[in-house]
């Protein structure tokens, strides 16, 4: 890890200012405080809003040589340095005293190859922007869990990358084409089609090709250097050019043309839910496919926590989000044709009916507000006002769909003393999956966990639960340990040797630990050495974790 | 239990104590960057702030850390610092589209409104605004123009001082429509529309000073409230059955700032001239068709549209916990969403005149973008005024429309001088509306 003093630092600043000049370079420390912000899901657990270690100032270039330049000042001075796009969360927050941050925000060209259904975008182009240019000529984008305003260059290089209109629009590891990346050692490096300089159709070439490696399942998370622009696949779009957006704000509809429609069909119990994925993947059918806990649902459908508790003790939630409707899917087919929406109707109504399923009745209105959030994936975090300090997850199943009639029954009583007794959880729904298909084959079965940092106590038992099903999960795997990632790295991922392959990559991409970020470093902590360790007693002990979390985290 | 993170320690009396988890419910989502539903690439930033400045403190989530950062003595009243601050034109934007995903639970404007009184506290704010208070203080407004400069426009139209004489109407002007030509020539516009109306009004001929938004904007809330209170007593002393104001920006201060400051209401009916006029149009009252073949594009002012919402007295509520970890406010508040500005009247008024095809900027109502000039922004930070009003006309420009028309003096004002001789022609809509009738000639109505 690279090692300075005030006098490199000072150099360094100098050195940045003649780069890309006085505007564009701060070590302020009210500008500098925004860079360390806590917040509801991130790369670091606290009960501060501010955390301790800063930025030595940060930057923002406007192009891929200024970042290269960037990277050589700290190499020169022993700086490290951590790029950020959107700054979602707290996923830019630096872990070091010696970091200089590079906020992307300048860096936002895009340019839309229809024919070849992609698009060619810097890291500061949002999922809400690419979605409206691209619905322009027939296509649109897969937006992640984090919401229309995320970078979907940060979510294809860096940060996971599934999200809800998966089945349709993939997930960002294979959405990922060709890519453009500032090495640790400030090489300007291009990775598949456009390294061979054939454009940026394709990941892996024709041209060098490490996406996998670089990218892998959980991203690049900031450590490995930074991406400035990327080849972004985009997915057919019948619906029209322009999104008719309807209702007062903040409840926003879509107006539903006669190609598209919306359907909510629940069953009895899970296993009918998972007889219907199948039938409905096999099919085709559904253009979109989500599942939500009815908490989730009735969070969207009203404005204000204060609107989604009166409704809830006045007991006037709609059908669509209630607990007894649990076992539910909801539909968005986007058709080319009247006739094709009716053929898809036909067959969906046939897959409900033969798996014992019925269709439940929605308001228009809520149809309208379901469908945009759908579309633009801004359900999720609609759904973080509900524990905005703090929103852990866990599972992230990543396999087959014939997993949740096993993992969700087992979830609820995981979290039931949780949400009970422990009080450390939003009493909500008693299990809060959020459930989708990626490219129309795996499941992502994801648990939203919401405590709050205000009590170190739900935070602590918040991380407790979450631990808990990692635990589960690597006892009974399904499919890749999704949040163990940064330093949980340290801690799982031992059953596929996720963890021997990323410190190799580490090693060979960056092996003076230059790029702080969420990928782990190179070398094992004593945490982690000893983790194994520590699992065996808490699995003796089950409380044992849970104390030591709080004696952690209340202070 | 960190209280700090929720509702403030006993302690802590500071201004932005009742905000602290207005602050900490912000997760930095960004969505305060960008309008709530953007159509292009090109027109999708909400805040000119962040836009001009740059770093994420600039944006409005920006702007809650800074406060979190000052209060609790993380950073410092630098001159960086200040610049995040008011090189912005509290124009709510970001208020409107934090509220997308985050309802009632941040209110950045709420926690805007309270680091400028806190700046100002601290005797940092930026000199102009110290001048802009003094001669509020002084003169009644903050540009410091003379009562007798003012009156100016009355010269020669016989107009009734509604002090003294029973009128129907109270016309209010606001202290930004008379200090040029153009803006004198709007409310003579007015007053002809008035009298064609055969609508029995009078002014408050000298009487008029600032209604107090522009100082509450500025961070002084107790300046803002003395000058609130002693209009509000020269509203409630007019013999009129209805207040009607040219000011966009009083007609935000009225209903959106006086709730704040705990200044009641005038007693009487309180509209905006848009409204007015177009009540009258519509009840056959006012015939109003002249010609005018022009594109010509609307532009929201904030003050009239999102910041004009009637807002509800809320003392500070303490946040309590519900099915265990959900914090809500005690004593629920009325959440404010930008729906219920003033957006339809002036489009309807435009409309009225024949030949005139209205086109929209894909970034209008409760999602215009701000065109530099309010906030004390123009006053204390030009160069980043002009980049808004620079942006605000280009998008105008791209609807391909010749005219841009607002309704806001100050609006007005500065985009004309943004755009220059060159520029698309910027006009008030009275204006545009005198304009028309003089070319139609005195029978075209």
């Amino acid at each position: 890890m690279p090692v300075n003093s005030m006098s490199q630092y000072t150099a360094a600043k100098g050195e940045l200012r003649e780069i890309l000049g006085d505007r564009y370079v701060s070590d302020d420390p009210a500008i500098i405080a925004s860079y360390s912000w806590v917040t509801a899901n991130g790369n670091i657990m606290s009960t501060k809003q501010l955390y301790d270690t800063r930025p030595v100032a940060v930057t923002l270039p406007s192009t891929t040589e200024e970042v290269q330049a960037i990277v050589k000042v700290c190499r020169r001075h022993g700086l490290m340095f951590q790029a950020s796009s959107t700054g979602h969360s707290s996923f830019a927050t630096v872990h070091y005293n010696n970091v200089i941050g590079i906020d992307l925000r300048r860096m936002n060209h895009m340019e839309i190859d229809a024919d070849n259904q992609m698009a060619i975008i810097e890291p500061y182009v949002t999922c809400q922007t690419l979605q409206a240019e691209a619905m322009r000529v027939g296509l649109t984008t897969h937006i992640v869990g984090a919401g229309w305003t995320h970078s979907p260059l940060a979510s294809a290089t860096s940060v996971w990358g599934i999200g809800i209109s998966g089945n349709h629009t993939g997930t960002n590891q294979r959405n990922l084409l060709g890519w453009e990346l500032v090495t640790p050692e400030g090489e300007i490096v291009r990775v598949g089609s456009c390294g061979s300089g054939d454009g940026w159709f394709a990941g892996e070439g024709p041209g060098p090709g490490l996406r996998g490696m670089l990218r892998g399942s959980a991203g690049a998370l900031s450590g490995l250097g930074v991406f400035t622009r990327i080849g972004y696949k985009l997915h057919p779009w019948n619906g029209p050019p322009e999104l008719e957006h309807k209702g007062p704000h903040p409840q926003i509809g879509v107006g539903l043309t006669d190609t598209m429609r919306f359907y909510h069909p629940v069953w009895k119990n899970w296993e009918g839910v998972t007889k219907a994925a199948y039938d409905l993947l096999k099919s085709s059918a559904s253009t979109f496919i989500v599942r939500m806990p009815p908490d989730s649902i009735a969070l969207t459908l009203t404005r204000t926590n204060q609107e989604f508790i009166e409704m809830v003790e006045a007991d006037l939630l709609p059908p669509i989000a209630r607990e007894e409707n649990n076992h539910s899917w909801t539909l968005l087919t986007v058709s080319e044709t009247p006739a094709e929406a009716q053929w898809r109707e036909r067959v969906i109504h046939s897959i409900v009916d033969s798996t014992g399923g019925r269709m439940l009745d929605v308001d228009s209105e809520h149809v309208e507000v379901m469908s945009r959030n759908i579309l633009t994936s801004c359900y999720i975090p609609r759904v973080y006002r509900l524990s905005p300090r703090t929103t852990l997850s866990s599972y992230g199943v990543y396999e087959s769909f014939s997993h949740i009639p096993e993992i969700i029954p087992k979830t609820k009583k995981m979290m039931a003393p949780y949400k009970g007794k422990y009080k450390a959880l939003e009493k909500g729904s008693e299990e809060e999956f959020w459930i989708w298909s990626n490219e129309g084959r795996q499941v992502w079965a994801e648990n939203i966990i919401a405590c709050d940092s205000d009590t170190g106590k739900s935070l602590a038992d918040g991380l407790a639960f979450l631990l808990e099903t990692i635990d589960d999960n690597q006892e009974n795997p399904r499919g890749v340990e999704a949040f163990a990632v940064g330093p949980s790295v340290d801690l799982y991922h031992r059953n596929h040797n996720a963890d021997q392959w990323m410190y190799k990559v580490k090693k060979t991409f960056d092996p003076e630990d230059m790029a702080d970020g969420y990928y782990p470093n190179t070398k094992r902590t004593l945490v982690g050495a000893m983790w194994p360790l520590f699992t065996k007693i808490f699995k003796i002990f089950p409380l044992l974790r849970r104390l030591i979390l709080r004696i952690g985290f209340v202070k | 239990m960190n209280k700090k993170l929720l509702n403030p320690l006993p302690t802590d009396t500071s201004l932005l104590a009742p905000y602290t988890a207005n602050i900490t419910n912000c997760w930095r989502c960004s969505h305060c960057k960008w309008v709530p539903s953007p159509i292009s690439h090109k027109y999708s930033v909400a805040c000119p702030s962040v836009e001009w400045g740059g770093f994420h403190s600039y944006s409005g989530g920006g702007k809650v850390i800074t406060a979190y950062a000052l209060k609790e003595g993380e950073a410092a009243y630098s001159e960086k610092a200040i610049e995040t601050i008011f090189a912005c034109t509290a124009c709510g934007a970001c208020d409107v589209s934090c509220k997308t995903n985050n309802g009632d639970n941040i209110d950045p404007l709420d926690v805007i409104y309270a680091l400028r009184a806190t700046v100002a506290e601290e005797g940092k704010s930026p000199d102009a605004h110290k001048l802009m208070i003094e001669n509020l203080n002084v003169h009644g407004s903050d540009d410091g123009l003379h009562q007798a400069d003012r009156l100016r426009w009355t010269e020669g139209l016989g107009i009734q001082n509604a002090l003294d004489r029973q009128v129907e109407v109270l016309l209010h002007i606001g202290y930004e429509n008379v200090v040029n030509e153009s803006s004198r020539a709007e409310i003579k516009t007015i007053v002809r529309l008035l009298s064609m109306a055969g609508i029995n009004f009078g002014t408050l001929i000298g009487q008029e000073i600032s209604t107090g938004e522009v100082a509450y904007d500025l961070g002084y809330p107790e300046d803002a409230r003395a000058a609130a209170q002693r209009m509000s007593q020269i509203f409630n002393a007019a013999k009129a059955n209805c207040i009607v104001t040219c000011s966009a920006s009083s007609y935000s201060g009225v209903r959106n700032i006086w709730p704040r400051l705990d200044v009641s209401a005038p007693q009487k009916d309180f509209l905006h001239i848009t409204d007015f006029l177009y009540s009258l149009v519509e009840g056959g009252q006012l015939s109003l068709s002249p010609n005018l073949n022009a594109k010509v594009t609307y532009h929201d002012p904030c003050k009239l549209g999102r910041l004009s919402e009637v807002s509800a007295a809320s003392p500070p509520s303490k946040w309590v916990k519900v099915r265990n970890t959900i914090a809500i406010r005690e004593t629920p508040k009325k959440t404010l969403f930008g729906t219920e500005g003033l957006y339809e009247s002036p489009r309807r008024l435009l409309q009225a005149v024949k030949g005139l095809d209205l086109v929209e900027m894909e970034r209008n109502r409760l999602a215009s973008y701000c065109c530099g000039a309010g906030g004390g922004a123009k006053e204390a930070y030009p160069e980043f005024a002009r980049f808004a009003g620079n942006n605000r006309l280009n998008e105008a420009e791209a609807t391909g429309a010749s005219i841009i028309v607002t309704s806001c003096a100050k609006c007005r004002q500065h985009l004309a001088e943004v755009a220059g001789a060159e520029g698309i022609k910027v006009m008030g809509l009275f204006e545009l509306i005198g304009t028309a009738i003089d070319k139609e000639g005195p029978d075209a109505r």
